[in-house]
């Protein structure tokens, strides 16, 4: 085992970047994506029953997810939204503190271009992309002062934002931008476009029965029976949808964010100051804001988890991104069973068929990312190789070669590769 | 501008050193008012992708200088009354406690004459900055460290003074 220092910071292994992995399946998988949505959005164009509005909540996460990609080709609007929102301008070259940030962060990411925002004190730092090869650093009020008060723990910060520079993350990252909207506005948008419009039909439906003869006691037993039952599985289908479009770009997200953790941890070669940078980080006031925060960044918690320099705390970390797609598979299970138990529901289908179908598409998803777990498993091997010239792309100078660690990923590859070849064999 | 400037800068050197950096930029914001002055007192609590996370950080200058303008009244009486150095006298030993408790004893036990501008301007002080969500230890320091730099240069903090009340 051997190890090859570049001109750039020590390394102590790094998280592979899975963003991009997710990014480039993400546009493989496209024509399909569209192939399999096309009907409902020409439903909603074309069909002039207003009950397919119920399409609008089922399409969003797609949508969402689709605009957000799309919008990586644009660097610049995303670079001219958030300096808008944020208010970035070129920064007060008479700040001695912003001086010496400069010269910091130049050491590390040379062509990273800083603006600031010195009034607001509700962020600390964030990367944004400038254009394809360039990025940019907000850098706000907190940061300055904390550079003063606590050095070491500024210094975190930026070698936690230089470390998404130079793996390349602020080009993609903001692929999940309109996550928090559609989750924030979910259940809502679902009340609008599926819940008022059955109702609406339900009742005008009611009206013309009563008129006929029906007795009011049965149209309130189906509330009872087929209403709202109804309703609670297509919320649960539609929520399973929202989670399985979402938790792959989420968690390939998380990995980066791990991944800057660590590139500080091995930067600052001890992770207190890492630990004491979290503790600045505000926490959310409830648990719906704590789900809001999930969509950009892991729990404080299992940071500082990941922060301690264990190799089996690494294992997990690289592990991540391939165990979300059993989280994905549980969305998924989620959604289909919902829709199986609506189906018994509104038509008393055969319920243990339920469970036939269900195995059968368990065994088709398995066969599905076979080939994407293979390939997972070729890019832990190939990592630790290509991970000094990716810094280098991206960060314009050159990371570390280490291979003391070459064991983690290798062992990592088995994890992910076996039961690949092995779904593959069955399928 | 440039004496608020200044002036800004000096109170955050005595009170506040880890925010000297920012008082340029907060002494624009906060007295050009409008958008700019909310912006140093707003809290989005909105997570971006690719930053670091939500910061706890406040900033305390924009407090002082708004406990500043809410007090002038109070301020323009002390630093135009006779006696300064028996105030600073009077401060020195004040503060020289460590506990909050005994220093509020202390400036209580103060005669009326002459000091009775003193007690009122650290109360007036102490108190808004406390009613805006500071602790008490911490507003009655910052109290100290501000009326000690007041006191450094009187004619100049005088002028500051009715500046920034003339100003907001």
């Amino acid at each position: 085992m051997r190890s090859i220092t570049g001109d750039g910071d020590s390394s102590g292994g790094s998280v592979p970047p899975w963003l991009w992995f997710w990014v480039f399946l993400y546009l493989l998988s496209l024509p399909d994506q569209i192939r399999f949505y096309e009907p409902a959005i020409v439903d909603l164009f074309f069909h002039k029953d207003w009950l397919v509005l119920a399409n609008v909540p089922e399409l969003l996460p797609f949508l969402a997810l689709f605009i957000g990609v799309l919008l990586i080709f644009f660097p610049w609007l995303r670079a001219f939204y958030l300096e808008r929102r944020f208010q970035l301008a070129e920064p007060d070259q008479n700040s001695s503190a912003l001086t010496e940030m400069k010269t910091f962060l130049q050491q590390h990411a040379p062509e990273i271009h800083i603006k600031t925002n010195m009034l607001r004190t509700d962020q600390l730092a964030f990367v944004y992309p400038l254009g394809y090869r360039k990025t940019g650093i907000a850098l706000f009020g907190s940061v300055f002062k904390l550079w003063r008060s606590d050095r070491q723990t500024a210094e975190a910060i930026l070698l936690h934002e230089v470390a998404h520079c130079r793996h390349g993350d602020a080009l993609i990252i903001g692929a999940g931008s309109f996550f928090e909207a559609v989750v924030r506005n979910f259940i809502v948008l679902y009340l609008l476009f599926c819940f008022l419009p059955l109702s609406w039909s339900f009742a005008s439906q009611s009206m013309d029965a009563l008129q006929s003869g029906i007795p009011f006691a049965h149209k309130l037993q189906q509330i009872f029976t087929i209403i709202l039952p109804g309703s609670f599985l297509q919320l649960l289908g539609l929520l399973g949808g929202l989670a399985g479009v979402f938790v792959l770009p989420i968690i390939a997200v998380w990995s980066a964010e791990f991944n800057a953790d660590r590139f500080v941890i091995n930067h600052q070669k001890s992770s207190m100051d890492l630990l004491h940078a979290l503790n600045k980080i505000s926490l959310p006031l409830s648990i719906f804001s704590w789900i809001i925060f999930r969509l950009t960044h892991p729990p404080i918690k299992m940071r500082k988890w990941a922060a301690e320099p264990r190799l089996g705390k690494f294992l997990l970390v690289l592990l991540l991104f391939p165990v979300a797609y059993f989280a994905k598979l549980l969305a998924l299970i989620i959604r289909a069973l919902s829709e199986y138990l609506l189906e018994y529901l509104l038509i008393c289908s055969d319920f243990a068929e339920i469970f036939v179908q269900l195995a059968n598409n368990i065994k088709t998803y398995f066969a599905i990312i076979a080939p994407i777990w293979c390939a997972m498993a070729g890019f832990f091997l190939l990592w630790p190789f290509m991970s000094m010239y990716w810094e280098q792309f991206f960060g314009g100078s050159r990371g570390t070669q280490n291979f003391e660690i070459y064991a983690v990923y290798l062992l990592s590859a088995l994890i992910v590769g076996l039961p690949a070849l092995s779904w593959l064999y069955m399928a | 501008m440039s004496v608020v400037n200044e002036w800004t800068k000096k109170i955050a050197e005595a009170a506040v050193p880890e925010e000297i950096d920012l008082a340029p930029s907060i002494a624009h914001a906060f007295f050009s008012g409008g958008k700019e002055r909310k912006q140093l007192f707003q809290r989005e609590k909105k997570n971006v992708q690719g930053a670091f996370g939500v910061a706890e950080a406040t900033l305390i200058l924009p407090f002082i200088l708004q406990a500043l303008v809410s007090s002038a009244t109070a301020l323009s009486t002390f630093i135009s009354s006779t006696g300064l150095n028996s105030f600073l006298t009077a401060l020195n030993t004040t503060f020289s406690f460590q506990d909050v408790g005994k220093r509020k004893e202390k400036v209580a036990s103060l005669p009326d004459n002459p000091f009775l501008p003193l007690k009122n301007v650290v109360l007036t002080i102490s108190s808004e900055l406390h009613s805006m969500g500071l602790s008490e230890e911490e507003s009655d320091l910052i109290s100290f460290r501000v009326l000690m730099k007041l006191l450094e240069d009187s004619a100049g903090a005088l002028q500051f003074i009715q500046k920034i009340a003339k100003e907001t």
